[in-house]
């Protein structure tokens, strides 16, 4: 196998382990705010809001890294 | 590896017959050809024309500043005719390996000076443009005729009224919340028209490309900036680049050591905040049309009709539907996150505010609490 095979590799790894904790993270962050919103339903819109933004977050992370796979890919 | 490679390099037209007559091979001499799903995904870069399917194309015209002066070409082959320069027919060549495919280029392969055509990205983005004013223009003259609304005015309404009181009142503080009210409320009605202006027939997501994300992205950091050292002080402002290490009682030693790796993280963390802005955005908006692009992609990988219409109609159905709801959600995203940002910045004049103005309140506070104490 020739170095850009490896690379190849490298990205495509990278990018599902990337995705495997962004899926983690997001998993338990929504998990907390349902159990959140059955315990205390009028809370639903606030916590639906901070939930998003932290998704959104936790996924800027993940982007991060596949963009670093991407560009590993197209080099 | 090798064998998918050629198995996936069709050309277009030969996929189309291979469709009718099945299970024509198509390996062979392809290889150099462009396969089709990087075919596919052209269809979501930057051009110089706008494709109408059945009827051609609309071609933009090419303009560039270069050498001290203006140049405008209608079409490629004029461009051509020119004998100075070309458009870049390859996806790479050796000379310029970052220049995109259709951008013009020298034939001497000294760069251009400026490019400044009228892309499909740059074109929709002002049509967007031009009907949110319309759209807003008719709402608000509504809105001034009587209290009732009606029509537009209602859609119009009900998305202002959310981002007020959902996105901005919560997050910014006062003084900043209502003067930047406005530059939400463009941000977000500006990048959800934008997204859905790639779900209609011929349109294109001007978003689906880094650089317009990136510059909404740099607006956001330039405002979040600009309300720190208002609302802090320059002083306080770079102070907080330290990370609240100078209230902390340590030593002057360990103080040196940690400023030397607390300055520039919290310098990194100023730039990261607007980069994940537009990547996230920039992402989100690609990823959608690359799933679809990929699902009829299966079609000319299979061959097969059976695929065509159990597999890929369905999910692309599917995934379109999500895409009209992660247009609208990424616009939220944005603005809900531009307002953290800018207003964790004007945080810390919110709490002297709160406590210069509430004054009499706070005290009553502290009374109720020693008397609790007391008791």
């Amino acid at each position: 196998m020739n170095p850009a095979g490896f690379a190849f590799l490298g990205a495509g790894i990278g990018a599902g382990v990337a995705v495997l904790g962004a899926g983690q993270g997001i998993g338990k962050l929504v998990a907390s705010a349902i159990e959140s919103v059955a315990r205390q339903p009028e809370m639903a819109g606030g916590l639906r809001t901070t939930m998003i933004i932290g998704a959104a977050l936790i996924e800027g992370i993940a982007l991060f890294a596949l963009v670093i796979c991407i560009i590993l890919a197209t080099k | 590896m090798e064998g998918q490679d050629t198995n996936v390099s069709v050309t277009t037209a030969q996929a189309q017959t291979a469709v009718d007559t099945a299970h024509t091979t198509a390996a062979g001499a392809e290889a150099a050809k462009p396969n089709v799903f990087s075919q596919m995904f052209g269809f979501l870069g930057n051009h110089h024309s706008i494709d109408v399917m059945p009827f051609g194309k609309i071609q933009l015209p090419y303009m560039f500043w270069d050498q001290g002066s203006f140049h405008v070409y209608g079409t490629p082959e004029a461009v051509k005719e020119s004998g100075v320069y070309t458009v870049i027919e390859d996806e790479k060549t050796e000379s310029s390996p970052l220049a995109e495919k259709g951008a013009v280029t020298r034939v001497d392969h000294k760069p251009i000076g400026l490019d400044l055509s009228i892309t499909s990205n740059l074109c929709f983005f002002a049509v967007a443009a031009v009907i949110l004013t319309l759209i807003l223009q008719r709402a608000a003259s509504a809105a001034k005729k009587s209290l009732i609304p009606k029509g537009i005015r209602n859609l119009v309404e009900v998305l202002v009224v959310f981002i007020r009181d959902d996105v901005v009142v919560p997050n910014v503080a006062e003084p900043y919340g209502s003067s930047l009210m406005p530059y939400f409320l463009t941000v977000f009605l500006f990048i959800m028209l934008v997204n859905l202006f790639g779900l209609v027939p011929w349109g294109h997501t001007a978003t689906s490309s880094l650089e317009i994300t990136a510059g909404l992205a740099i607006v956001t950091f330039i405002i979040t900036q600009y309300v720190g050292i208002k609302s802090q002080g320059l002083k306080a402002f770079l102070l907080h680049l330290t990370g609240g290490l100078h209230e902390m009682e340590l030593s002057i030693f360990m103080k040196i050591f940690l400023l030397i790796i607390m300055v520039p993280i919290e310098i990194m963390g100023l730039f990261t905040k607007p980069f994940a802005l537009a990547i996230r955005l920039f992402a989100n908006m690609t990823a959608g049309h690359i799933v679809i692009f990929s699902l009829i992609g299966l079609v000319f990988l299979f061959h097969s009709i059976v695929v065509g219409a159990f597999v890929t109609v369905p999910f692309s159905v599917f995934v379109y539907l999500l895409e009209i709801f992660v247009a609208v959600l990424q616009a939220y995203i944005f603005t809900a996150l531009s307002a953290v940002f800018i207003g964790m910045m004007a945080h810390s004049e919110h709490e002297a505010h709160v406590h210069d103005k509430d004054l009499p309140h706070a005290a009553d506070g502290d009374h109720l609490v020693a008397s609790s104490h007391a008791v």
